[in-house]
């Protein structure tokens, strides 16, 4: 232990990371703490997408803020992690679908994203590659990707240079209250601090159970996958009305397949296994619509967790009667939204006041006694 | 048991120009009494007929026709042939009837049509 | 209703496969390839008529896959295994698309692949492994080329230079890492097969006679030429086992190379059985007991692929790993399991002390690894050389997951397979051991996989879309 810090961030993904950064800048002292590697879990591994069209319209002034923040983050964050800012189409293949779409389009774009509906031959003008059997799409300017696997990159030299104190490899274990601060018990070593931020991701629910708060986390073990290089078959980021379809190709010639589809997991133990139905409902959904994919190989899927609370929203404040102990996480798209979320929480601890209220997320809402 | 080494001149003259391509395949076939091997099958390479054995692996096939270079690495544009020739590497990867394939994992059929992914 | 499945058609698969059938086991045996064999008792492509004999390897593996075939197993050959779950299923892909397998017991046999040392140019066609060179005259019968360079460790070497010769090429060198006193210094173990030795003498008088010039303590450090192999730099080690300053070159239209055999453990790992890293058994290998059972009940390995022994002991261990499943699944009592496999033990023991001094002559040198030139491709597959590898570990990648996502070396087709152990040796040569920096997860597919297979044909009505996530 070295002193007493300012703030404790257990969890280095995006949440816990961003949070970290924001509060170091602002001029505390503060420690992050991961049992593994920075970004190793779902920030590390999930699909990059950064769209609107699947973004919750309570969540979209944050998407459209954090979307701006990722297309400039060599300027805040000071690395790149891959961002491309490109269009974005989510697609309608039945009638059930485009009226899902229509409505849900409008929705959004009520709630700040610039979506309009554009028919089969417009769709086809943006995305040359689009397969025939499409009926209409949402089309939003505001769209594109970034390569997750470089977020821990780019977070690690950030808060480092930032003057955060990084113990990677550092399994945290429990608390105990000393005076008016927190021990966090950890192995190797123990860290003393002012305020704890839990940003445990699918593990926020046993990091509460720690402080004794009860916060139900669901699970969601999400599969994705990817093909080997290939010549240029898209050029937008793709979804579907349901949601269930996330399609990007990467200037290296690499395409993600993703869009939720389950595979099989256990976050105690963090084992994972693939569900071959799942890959196989989730390629043919991506060679429906870009039919140019049927001819390429799947080189590599991998699955990842997302935790999802009791109504889908994100569990962002302080936890209830207990003095400094704070929970982020759980914003469901979270890369998308995740790092303005995180860095108005920050000014919010800060002292300061944000301009998007952050009150919908108070964790009391979620603590069941 | 008699062994010998015959240059397989009569595969040499199927060789597509512009590889810089020697006179004789730099990978020759082994001839001996033990093995007798079916009657030689054209396929098409890049649109020109090749004579291969049936049977054999669509690598060795193209080797023995003095291909060395099958295709070039997405990144640094370095030209690579087969590796491993198990399956492995996936250097020796081509087009065979419009599918990805690995060439060494193919096995040779009368007629089959391969495209290798090069400059012109 | 399928008793057990067996993964891999080479001595270890299909000595489990026959024993497990002749018991009375309905056994299944998958293989990637058409004809079983696996590396070392690789068959002829099924055209071709073998008229007389093709010496005593060749029988071996004929009467193994001829016991195979009376035996009552089922053989499933051109299926490729991308998947394996607990349970077990195996999930296949073949011609006609996919397959799943399913049994209570597994026994995984699925070998090695060939450990490569990278060096400048090693991406050159021309440029082909040892075990490739194998695969080419052996089975497919094609000389690398005209004047051939042999190099790396281990017994491979010898065994290809040989072959080279009988067919009428030329070796122009053979370019060996150990020293003369490496190989006396297993003597003593290698007399455990005394036939085997022999048979090596025998090989090293051949060579000599045939004017084969022989460079102990010597590593090929460049291989030169466009897009096909012109000659070839070399360099004596030095007394810290890195490569001196080149003193030679060799020409050469091909250069076969492999530093030893690497246990193929990605379908134990994908099934997280406990694995522990062995350097002088081949690095990485699954824990197993006496019976060949790891520590996953059910799931048994046999032959290299659970820690270097050779082929001998890889048929024994397939047997004894088949004695296993009949103990386990209750077909035999214990004294009958122990009187089955008494003599098979004996025999195994003394065929693994061979295999074993084997092993060792080809583990690992990370004197080697360690001296690999920062602008030279580490990651074939992606064009990673070491010098994004080092700056990566640099900037805090400590583990090779992570030096995998920040520099994308083991993204590619091969899925790390060619350079997982030469990245991890660079990882850990910066901190940590081979044991601490890990290896790349194991994750299905283990092979890519056809798109089109995949996905057959469907209706977008087939695809099963639940209901859409909240607004």
């Amino acid at each position: 232990m070295s002193g007493i810090y300012d703030a404790v961030v257990v969890g280095a993904g995006v949440h816990g990371a961003t949070t970290a950064l924001f509060l170091a800048r602002g001029g505390m002292r503060v420690a992050v703490v991961d049992r593994a590697a920075i970004c190793r879990e779902a920030s590390g591994v999930n699909a990059g997408t950064l769209t609107m069209q699947m973004t919750r319209v309570a969540l979209m002034p944050f998407a459209l803020e954090a979307h701006a923040m990722w297309a400039s983050a060599k300027t805040w964050l000071g690395h790149d992690v891959g961002v491309v800012v490109c269009d974005g189409l989510s697609l309608a293949f039945t009638e059930g679908e485009a009226a899902l779409l229509t409505e849900r389009a409008a929705r959004r774009r009520e709630a700040g994203a610039p979506i309009e509906i554009v028919n089969f031959r417009r769709a086809r003008e943006i995305e040359p590659g689009l397969s025939s059997d499409v009926l209409i799409a949402g089309h939003c300017r505001v769209d594109g990707y970034a390569n997750a696997y470089l977020t821990g990159l780019a977070y690690r030299r950030a808060l480092i240079e930032a003057g955060v104190t990084l113990h990677e490899n550092t399994e945290a274990t429990g608390v105990d209250r000393v005076g008016d601060s927190w021990v966090l018990h950890c192995r190797p070593t123990s860290i003393r601090a002012r305020r704890v931020i839990l940003a445990g991701g699918v593990w926020l629910e046993k990091m509460a159970g720690w402080f004794g708060v009860h916060v139900p986390i669901k699970t969601l073990v999400n599969q994705l996958s990817v093909t080997e290089r290939i010549a240029p078959v898209m050029r937008t980021v793709i979804g579907i009305a349901s949601g269930l379809l996330s399609l990007k190709q990467y200037p290296h010639g690499t395409v993600v397949i993703g869009g939720g589809w389950q595979g099989k997991g256990d976050r105690e133990t963090r084992a994972t296994e693939l569900v071959p139905e799942s890959l196989i409902g989730n390629v043919r959904l991506a060679c429906h619509t870009i039919p140019a994919l049927a001819h390429s190989r799947i080189a590599r899927a991998w699955l990842g967790f997302e935790a999802e609370t009791a109504d889908a929203l994100p569990a962002v404040g302080a936890l209830p009667d207990r003095d400094g102990v704070h929970m982020i996480g759980s914003v469901h798209s979270g890369y998308t939204s995740g790092i303005c979320i995180a860095k108005l929480f920050a000014q919010q601890l800060l002292g300061g006041t944000s301009h998007l209220s952050l009150g919908a997320f108070d964790p009391a809402r979620l603590v069941v006694t | 048991m008699s062994r010998e080494i015959r240059p397989t001149s009569d595969v040499a003259c199927c060789l597509i120009g512009g590889h810089g391509a020697a006179a004789l395949a730099m990978s020759q076939r082994i001839f001996d009494a033990a093995i007798l091997r079916p009657e030689q099958v054209t396929i098409s390479v890049n649109g020109a007929p090749v004579a291969a054995m049936p049977g054999e692996s669509v690598a060795s096939a193209l080797l023995a026709a003095g291909f060395t270079t099958f295709r070039y690495s997405p990144r640094g544009a370095t030209p690579r042939g087969p590796f491993c020739l198990m399956g492995v590497c996936q250097e020796c990867m081509v087009t065979i009837e419009g599918r990805r394939a690995v060439a060494c994992q193919e096995s040779v059929r009368a007629g089959m049509i391969v495209d290798l992914d090069l400059p012109q | 209703m399928t008793n057990v499945l067996v993964i891999g058609g080479g001595p270890a698969g299909m000595a489990a496969a026959s024993t497990a059938a002749q018991h009375g086991l309905a056994t299944t045996l998958i293989d990637e390839q058409a004809i079983p064999g696996g590396q070392v008792y690789r068959a002829l492509p099924a055209s071709y008529r073998i008229q007389g004999d093709l010496g005593a390897d060749h029988r071996t593996g004929q009467a193994l896959r001829e016991e195979l075939v009376r035996s009552a197993a089922t053989v499933a050959m051109g299926h490729r295994v991308w998947n394996a779950r607990s349970g077990f299923r195996v999930d296949t892909i073949a011609a006609d698309g996919p397959q799943s397998w399913t049994a209570p017991a597994l026994i995984v046999a699925t070998g090695t692949t060939e450990r490569q040392l990278p060096f400048p140019g090693w991406t050159t066609p021309g440029v082909i492994g040892l075990a490739a060179a194998t695969i080419l005259i052996k089975s497919q019968r094609l000389l690398p080329g005209r004047r051939v360079v042999v190099a790396g460790v281990g017994p491979l070497l010898a065994a290809v230079a040989i072959a080279i010769v009988k067919a009428g090429g030329e070796v122009a060198a053979i370019v060996d890492a150990a020293r003369p006193s490496e190989w006396l210094a297993k003597l003593p173990r290698l007399a455990a097969r005394p036939d085997l030795l022999l048979r090596g003498a025998h090989w090293v008088a051949q060579l000599h006679r045939a004017g084969v010039c022989h460079l102990g303590g010597h590593v090929v450090t460049r291989a030169l030429g466009g897009d096909r192999l012109d000659a070839i730099e070399i360099a004596a080690l030095g007394a810290d086992g890195r490569p001196q300053q080149s003193t030679h070159s060799i020409a050469c239209d091909a250069l076969t190379v492999g530093f030893g055999l690497v246990p193929n453990t990605d379908i134990t790992r994908l099934l997280r059985a406990r694995h522990v890293y062995a350097a002088q058994r081949g690095g990485w290998i699954a824990e197993r007991e006496a019976d060949m059972r790891s520590s996953v009940p059910g799931l048994y390995l046999a032959g290299d692929g659970g820690g270097i022994s050779g082929a001998v002991a890889a048929e024994l261990q397939g047997r004894l790993a088949a004695f296993a499943v009949l103990r386990d699944l209750d077909r035999f009592s214990t004294i009958a399991h122990a009187g089955a496999t008494a003599m098979l033990r004996q025999h195994h023991a003394r065929a693994a002390r061979f295999g074993g001094a084997m092993a060792e002559l080809m583990a690992i040198r990370p004197a080697l690894h360690r001296a690999t030139p920062a602008d030279c491709i580490v990651c074939r597959c992606e064009d990673v050389p070491r010098s994004e590898i080092d700056a990566a570990i640099d900037a805090g990648a400590r583990d090779v997951n992570q030096l995998k996502a920040w520099t994308r070396a083991g993204m590619g087709p091969c899925q790390g397979k060619m350079c997982g152990d030469a990245v991890a040796e660079l990882v850990a040569a910066r901190g940590g051991t081979r044991s601490t920096v890990g290896a790349f997860t194991a994750r299905a597919p283990l092979r890519p996989l056809p798109t089109s297979a995949l996905i057959g044909q469907f209706d977008y009505g087939d695809i099963p879309i639940p209901k859409p996530a909240p607004l």
